[in-house]
């Protein structure tokens, strides 16, 4: 009730303000599980990218860009949202309960798995102002991204991974294709149709690639082709690799209908992904581990973002951003107001994008009251122990500064990202009054979002030394 | 019209030659020298004859080309001594390595000066003529006759330059309407037709076909419409790590770049394309690589069939015209190329796609029909051959070696056994190199070095050996200089590689920058 009575006053307040004519088409492209340095542009030697490195080129690259969060359902629902996790409770994927109970010491914060209908996404936003929304892609949300703001699904629907890669696709929102389609590809098609289709009108697609999530699913010859080239120390996995490549020649695909019918001026194409790489099949190096956890290879994500007629190419930003600015960027955009009732965490991007000057200092956060455990069978160290990616906490990034914090022991660590984007040497001990201040930072904008913080002890947890 | 009109004329040429044949037949036969025509293209490598095996033998269009080997002798290993067009040109006349010819790349001009085969069998009775692409950049010299393309010359309307308007400004040039090897068949036809029955000839026809950009004429515009072309086991070679390569090579995808260029603006790119616009930049790079792979392909091949048909007219008018008999048929190619193997296209390169020529001979006379040939002859051996057959003696200068008795099937003992082989138009991607082959192995030096050379990149590579055997790998697809296996063959290659470059006199004394190269790694 409470959110239809918002819409409806959101929209009065539209259209007593007048739409503006030129609002820009927004294409937001996001690579599931893609790594900050799964791109030839952030760094790779194996992996092959030409038609992302040239987006790159011709729009505004940052270095530092962030997820809202380490793993898919809890970023995607910061980034419709424009919330923190605290306050619509998406902290993890499934159960926070992952892991061995025997391990875990204590009761971790129930998780929340659907997006609540009380949220009011950027897609609403968009699509009460006037824009056609879409989604394509993996949803992950609820049921279908119908119910959130978008007039179009293809494809989506609550899983986090397609079931095959190669038609059939079992997936209640897709129509199966040939026997052997590759559904990059497919999601492509859609969305060069739905290009076509709407090019006179304003929209937003959300494309939201499945790939390069599990289960690995390459195209044969590609796989073959990277099985011949030398593999780098930490890329070289021959299927992960060709399916890289395959998606960035979808992305080629999509930027090339886009310039073929001539919106690339009056398009603010977003090119990104949801949370860091999947260690065990792309390593993340120099950042510390990968997905799930919550050092830098877990959240740091690449961010390109491209408006021909507004943002300077060849453009490179250090500044730290998250996948929460988008929907204030958004709502700058398009001249609207942001709302009484839903808070926004993040800031508009325009100063930066279009080179007019700097953002309010702030800082970013991540709460993350929940285990998530450690891929099977792979033992490999996670940052902080060998059988969770990671365990309940909170980090914080201020400046150069990275601040984390786990509840089961306290622990505090801090580092220098400038001289130590590796996160190896725990500065805590060594700066106490800036932990301290920082700890502060952390603990108020906890206690601003009400972010709980679990304390129950787990009566199944065996102490083991 | 045309050719109703010509095969009268023809049959009247026939008619005349029986005539005076008649009165004296004998003798003539006996004393009459052979005339010479060598027909030669452009890039048309022996993948694409059908007579060299490969995966495109049973889809080029090659009844002429078999016509003339099943009627004579096909060579297996003709080498070229610089696989690109105007150094290679300019080796076929003089009979001398690039470092004797001064012709050395793309940009070099052949000096009028430069003693060459027309030269010397004009001054021995022979009527010569040169017909179709030239590229040597200054005017033919020691020819009755010429009628040379501009340049590169263009496949649609070429326009041909003759000693009437050579030094003249371009609009006095003449334009041919029709196609390139059409209208080059069709010069040299004329020109047989007009010279004297009673002396020897010397014709070169040479066709701008099948270079880049690969076109054909509206007749083959349907052929491989509907099919794909098998692809060559290398296509999908795409890097140096594959094979062991220092360098990178032409690929596939420089075609494709270039395709897209022409496409995106046909007015300003240096050449036209057939079936554009061609695109490959939404695809994978397997896609994207399959894609111009099969474009490309066919165009060539296209392009080949229109220089077969072509050889079957001149075949025809030989045979009706009575000339056959005592006229030598050669086709040739000026070099290789490769056609999609280790994913690249262009030439230069001494790997065998792009080294070999490929070669027949018909002259009933004295050459066996039917029969290969696996001697190694080299492109300076060319003029050799003419001038052996002209019954002229060959002058010092030219470097090359008559093969004409291999060709009866009598190879002599002291028959060459290695080929010596340098491309000098350094680029990173194609490094300046040099190397021998023998009938087992390859050993390549790529220095790396642009030298004083036109046309080249001062950007140098890191020398790099590159070693290949021949018989466990005849598609050169595993550099095995570092294979300890071969450790004693390579450095015997090395001494027969410094003994070859000594022979033909190209040891880079007058490069410092090489001679510290070559003292570091000789051993």
């Amino acid at each position: 009730m409470k959110k239809e009575l918002l819409l409806t006053l959101l929209s009065l307040f539209i259209l007593t303000s007048g739409i503006s004519q030129d609002k820009p088409n927004i294409v937001y492209i996001n690579i599931d599980d893609l790594g900050w340095t799964d791109l030839a542009c952030y760094g790779s030697s194996y992996y092959e990218t030409p038609n992302i490195d040239r987006l790159k080129a011709m729009g505004m690259q940052f270095t530092d860009a962030y997820a809202s969060a380490a793993n898919c359902a809890p970023s995607r629902a910061g980034l419709l949202s424009g919330q923190y996790s605290p306050r619509h409770g998406v902290y993890t994927v499934n159960s926070s309960e992952r892991g061995k109970a025997t391990d875990r010491k204590l009761i971790p914060i129930p998780n929340t798995n659907t997006l609540n209908d009380s949220i009011i996404t950027i897609a609403e936003v968009l699509k009460k102002s006037g824009y056609i929304t879409a989604s394509m892609g993996k949803w992950h949300l609820g049921e279908d991204p119908k119910s959130q703001g978008f007039d179009i699904n293809i494809g989506g629907t609550h899983a986090g991974h397609p079931k095959s890669y190669f038609s059939p696709y079992k997936n209640k929102n897709l129509e199966d294709g040939p026997i052997g389609e590759y559904l990059t590809d497919r999601l492509t098609n859609e969305a060069i149709s739905f290009l076509n289709t709407y090019k006179t009108d304003t929209f937003f697609l959300y494309m939201t690639y499945y790939t390069v999530h599990t289960p690995l699913g390459g195209k044969k010859d590609l796989i073959q082709k990277y099985q011949n080239k030398t593999a780098s120390q930490h890329h070289n996995n021959a299927t992960y690799a060709a399916m890289i490549e395959a998606m960035d020649s979808n992305v080629g695909r999509l930027i090339n209908t886009l310039e073929e019918l001539n919106l690339t001026d009056n398009t603010l194409i977003i090119f990104t992904s949801d949370n860091g790489g999947l260690q065990h099949v792309s390593g993340q190096q120099p950042l510390k581990y990968g997905k799930g956890a919550y050092y830098e290879g877990g959240t740091r994500v690449p961010l390109i973002i491209r408006w021909d007629a507004k943002i300077k190419a060849k453009t490179v930003s250090k500044t730290p951003v998250i996948n929460l600015d988008f929907y204030p960027t958004f709502l700058e955009l398009i001249e609207q107001q942001t709302f009484n009732d839903q808070i926004l965490d993040g800031q508009s991007l325009l100063p930066i994008l279009f080179d007019q000057g700097k953002i309010k200092d702030r800082s970013l956060f991540w709460h993350f009251p929940i285990y998530l455990q450690a891929i099977k069978g792979l033992n490999i160290n996670t940052g902080r122990d060998s059988n969770f990616r990671t365990r309940p906490g909170s980090t914080m990034r201020y400046g150069k500064w990275k601040l984390h914090q786990y509840f089961e022991d306290a622990a505090i660590e801090l580092y220098d990202l400038d001289k130590d984007i590796s996160e190896t040497t725990n500065l805590a001990q060594k700066h106490p009054i800036k932990t301290r201040k920082l700890l502060k930072k952390l603990e108020d904008w906890r206690a601003k979002t009400e972010a709980p913080i679990p304390t129950e002890p787990n009566p199944k947890y065996i102490k083991t030394n | 019209m045309r050719t109703n009109k010509l095969s009268y004329i023809t049959s009247i040429i026939g008619l005349i030659i029986c005539f005076a044949c008649a009165s004296d037949k004998k003798e003539i036969i006996e004393d009459k020298k052979p005339n010479i025509l060598f027909i030669m293209s452009d890039d048309h490598t022996s993948q694409a004859w059908g007579i060299y095996d490969g995966v495109l033998k049973d889809y080029v269009q090659n009844q002429n080309i078999e016509r003339l080997a099943n009627q004579g002798v096909v060579l297996n290993n003709a080498f070229c001594t610089n696989s690109i067009c105007v150094p290679s040109r300019a080796a076929i006349l003089t009979g001398q390595y690039s470092n004797k010819n001064g012709v050395y790349t793309l940009s070099d001009a052949l000096n009028p000066d430069s003693l060459n085969i027309a030269k010397l069998l004009t001054n021995n009775g022979y009527q010569s003529a040169i017909i179709g692409k030239w590229h040597l950049k200054k005017e033919p010299s020691g020819f009755d006759y010429y009628n040379i393309l501009h340049d590169q010359g263009r496949y649609w309307d070429p326009i041909l330059r003759t000693s009437e308007n050579f030094h003249k400004d371009p609009e006095a040039w003449d334009v041919h309407k029709g196609f390139s090897t059409d209208v080059i068949t069709d010069l040299s036809l004329k020109w047989l037709d007009t010279i004297s029955k009673e002396q020897p000839f010397l014709l070169m026809t040479h066709f701008k076909a099948t270079h880049e950009p690969f076109d054909y004429p509206e007749r083959f515009n349907d052929l491989y419409k509907d099919i794909d072309i098998p692809e060559p086991e290398s296509l999908f070679d795409f890097s140096t790590e594959t094979t062991g390569r220092s360098f990178i090579g032409q690929q596939l995808e420089n075609l494709s770049w270039r395709y897209e260029q022409a496409s995106n603006d046909p007015d300003k790119w240096w050449c036209k394309y057939p079936g554009l616009p061609f695109y490959t930049n939404e695809m994978d790079s397997i896609t994207a690589r399959k894609a111009v792979y099969q474009k490309f392909v066919k165009d060539f091949m296209r392009s080949g069939a229109a220089i077969d048909d072509n050889i079957g007219r001149i075949l025809d008018y030989l045979e009706t015209s009575g000339l056959a008999e005592n006229t030598i048929v050669i086709y040739t190619a000026d070099q290789g190329y490769f056609l999609g193997e280790h994913g690249f296209f262009d030439k230069r390169l001494i790997y065998d796609e792009s080294l070999r020529m490929p070669f027949v001979i018909r002259y009933p006379k004295e050459i066996p029909a039917g029969k290969r040939i696996d001697d190694i002859i080299l492109n300076i051996d060319f003029p050799a051959l003419f001038a052996d057959y002209a019954g002229v003696d060959l002058p010092s200068s030219m470097q090359g070696e008559s093969f004409r008795e291999n060709l009866k099937g009598q190879t002599p003992k002291d028959w060459r056994t290695t080929a010596y082989y340098r491309y000098w138009q350094h680029y990173p991607v194609r490094p300046g190199h040099f190397g021998i082959r023998n009938a087992n192995y390859k050993l390549a030096f790529f220095y790396g070095q642009a030298l004083d050379m036109t046309g080249s990149s001062k950007e140098t590579t890191v020398p790099a050996w590159e070693f290949y055997d021949m018989n466990k790998d005849p598609k050169e697809n595993h550099n095995a200089y570092n294979d300890p296996e071969y450790a004693e063959i390579i450095q015997e290659m090395k001494i027969e590689l410094q003994k070859q470059r000594a022979i033909y006199g190209d040891t880079d004394s007058k490069y410092p920058e090489m001679q510290e190269i070559l003292n570091e790694v000789w051993n």
